[in-house]
């Protein structure tokens, strides 16, 4: 039979527990716990958690979680794999896997978004970022959704690839790249498939399809202009971007674009609200 | 160190080893640092590999990055979302590479199709696939190998060399100090002198000798023209005076590459928020010298002027400060309104607030 624990000071569990709800230090090992509400500093190894709650530090080892959710900082040794694993603070994981990864910014009230330092490897089908970061770790997203500043030094490389926030960058390769205009958009190279940088966000049978954690409503985006080197792509749409080069197979400039040279194969659509400087068919 | 060899059918996990050889099917699963790797079978790797040798004979396809000093291929060689660091590069057999590989020295005799090659002596010598590295099925190859692929040319999507010498290349953008190609079609050439084109090549546009004044020039002279035809536009009431600004600001932005990144990096680098705070820093290249770091020690900044508050990581000398001061070596200043944080000896007037200070502090004489 499965047991509930209030444990207060200091305390090491082993086995199958119910509920476990502690304050202070607490080491889990080889255990299933089915709820996990912790403050404090809290150990876990080769354990499975169906849903847990930590604030302060939480130090994972080989163990599975259905549901975490961390606000402080965390390191995970070894594998640790996850269903949806949301983290607000500093982590450091030898390797996580997961189906959602979730950068959190914390409670309104936490200001814990300058402490945000992601170091290790990650993978996960969607990463959800919505608090300032550098992606200057190990990843492997399928999707990843931002909805607060991302820097990279590097390529960000993945599948689907939307921006709803500041964005700097070398360059993104995605075959899907949606871009909202917001306060500020300077990447070197924009390649993929699908290129959309709009003024303002819908959420597509696309998007919907992708699992993920936060809920997204429809946005606008604020009144600034793109600023990416060049562009390639199959499909392009663009609204208020500065570029050099755009270069596709159909091509649509929409308002308050400014381009120096446009490459197209197929198609092209320019708004009269739009400055070309060159066009070419190639 | 371990010899691992798969003759069959195997698994291997990762970790340090003298060789590997795969006459089989071998997958490699974790990270490796490997003397010598022969691939004769087939071979998937899913780790990074750090290798002083790498002989493919096979069929491999390779999902992580490469280190390697000297990378042989004679047989198929499929690269997917991984970069290649070498120190050469010999492919006489088939090349695919949805990402960068770089090396001293680049020598293609088969057939590829990369998406970056960087060197400083590359060479493309096309050549027809033949024997067991002929791929059938046309309508397969490009998604399974990421790239478009043909039998009869290279493909490349960027060169960027020293010295490049080819034939039968098809590139989008070559850039280079020296080329010499024959039966070539090349989108955009940048050549620091001029190239030397035997038979039957097509560039669409060819940039050598191009100085850089004459360059800042040509994009100077683009940017009059969108200027004038953003003006254009706000006079035939085509956009309004809030679409015009915003497009002249944006037009005025060279939006170089460089450029581009700097102010990327000071937008979003800086360790502080819009705070309306004045701070005094130092930059060594694009790093942020910050409080303690070497050769930070002699930074001496001086302001003359009202200020509310103020952070500096140096020493700090500057005329009244409404707010609060906090300096990481010496202040000299007039009066202070707020706090006072300092590192070293504190020279001032009048102070409203709580001082901290670690060296000697003084008071000006006057009112």
């Amino acid at each position: 039979m499965r047991r509930n624990i209030l444990a207060l000071g200091e305390r090491s569990i082993q086995g199958d527990y119910g509920m476990v709800t502690a304050a202070g230090e607490l080491a889990i090992e080889e255990s299933t716990i089915k709820r996990l509400s912790a403050a404090g500093s809290v150990t876990i190894s080769h354990s499975q958690i169906k849903k847990g709650k930590v604030a302060g530090s939480l130090l994972a080892e080989a163990s599975d979680f259905q549901e975490l959710k961390a606000f402080g900082s965390t390191e995970i040794h070894g594998i640790c794999k996850g269903n949806l694993c949301s983290f607000a603070g500093a982590i450091a994981a030898e390797l996580l896997e997961c189906k959602v990864l979730h950068n959190s910014s914390g409670s309104k009230r936490s200001n814990l978004s300058n402490s945000n330092e992601w170091s290790g490897a990650f993978h996960a089908v969607t990463f959800e970022s919505a608090s300032a970061l550098t992606l200057n770790f190990e990843y492997r997203f399928q999707n990843i959704i931002s909805t607060e500043a991302l820097h990279s030094d590097h390529e960000i490389e993945c599948e689907n690839f939307y921006s709803l926030s500041q964005l700097s960058a070398v360059a993104v390769n995605a075959e899907y790249i949606f871009l909202l205009n917001g306060e500020s958009i300077r990447v070197d190279q924009v390649t993929g498939s699908h290129v959309k940088i709009k003024n303002s966000f819908r959420p597509d049978k696309k998007f919907k399809q992708i699992p993920k954690y936060g809920s997204y409503k429809g946005r606008n985006g604020k009144k600034s202009i793109a600023l990416i080197h060049t562009i390639e792509a199959d499909h392009i749409e663009i609204e208020s971007t500065r570029a050099q080069l755009v270069c596709g197979e159909q091509v649509n400039i929409g308002d308050l674009c400014i381009i120096d040279r446009v490459e197209y194969r197929e198609s092209i659509q320019i708004s009269e609200k739009a400055v070309v400087n060159e066009v070419v068919k190639v | 160190m371990r010899r691992e060899k798969i003759e069959g059918v195997g698994s291997i996990y990762g970790g340090e080893y003298e060789s590997i050889l795969v006459e089989g099917m071998g997958k490699l699963k974790g990270d490796a640092k490997v003397q010598t790797i022969n691939i004769d079978g087939t071979f998937k790797s899913k780790g990074r590999i750090i290798a002083e040798k790498i002989n493919i004979d096979g069929f491999a396809r390779i999902y992580r990055d490469i280190k390697v000093k000297h990378l042989t291929l004679e047989g198929t060689l499929k690269l997917r979302r991984a970069n290649v660091n070498a120190e050469l590069v010999h492919s006489d057999g088939f090349l695919t590479s949805t990402k960068e590989i770089s090396a001293d020295e680049i020598l293609i005799k088969g057939t590829c199709s990369v998406k970056k090659l960087t060197g400083d002596q590359i060479q493309i010598n096309h050549q027809a696939p033949s024997g067991k590295n002929v791929i059938h099925g046309n309508w397969l190859i490009a998604p399974y190998f990421g790239r478009k692929v043909s039998t009869n040319r290279c493909l490349v999507d960027v060169i960027e060399c020293t010295h490049l010498k080819a034939n039968g290349l098809n590139a989008k953008i070559v850039r280079a100090g020296s080329v010499r190609l024959e039966d070539c079609r090349i989108n955009r050439l940048y050549c620091d002198s001029e190239p030397k084109m035997l038979k039957n090549c097509k560039i669409k546009h060819i940039y050598y000798g191009v100085d850089k004044t004459e360059l800042r020039q040509k994009e100077k002279n683009m940017e009059n023209v969108t200027v004038k035809k953003i003006l254009d536009m706000y006079k035939n009431n085509v956009i309004n005076g809030d679409e015009a600004e915003l497009m002249l600001k944006a037009a005025i932005t060279s939006g170089s590459t460089q450029e581009l990144s700097s102010q990327a990096e000071q937008s979003m680098g800086l360790p502080w928020e819009d705070d309306d705070k004045l701070h005094f820093v130092a930059f060594l290249g694009r790093k942020l010298l910050k409080k303690g770091e070497a050769g930070e020690h002699k930074l001496e900044v001086s302001y003359d002027g009202p200020a509310k508050n103020v952070e500096c990581h140096g020493s700090l000398s500057c005329g009244d400060i409404m707010g609060n001061v906090s300096a990481g070596q010496s202040i000299e200043c007039r009066d202070i309104g707020g706090n006072v944080s300092c590192g070293g000896n504190l020279s001032c007037k009048d102070i409203d607030g709580n001082v901290k200070y670690s060296g000697e502090i003084s008071r000006k004489a006057g009112k």
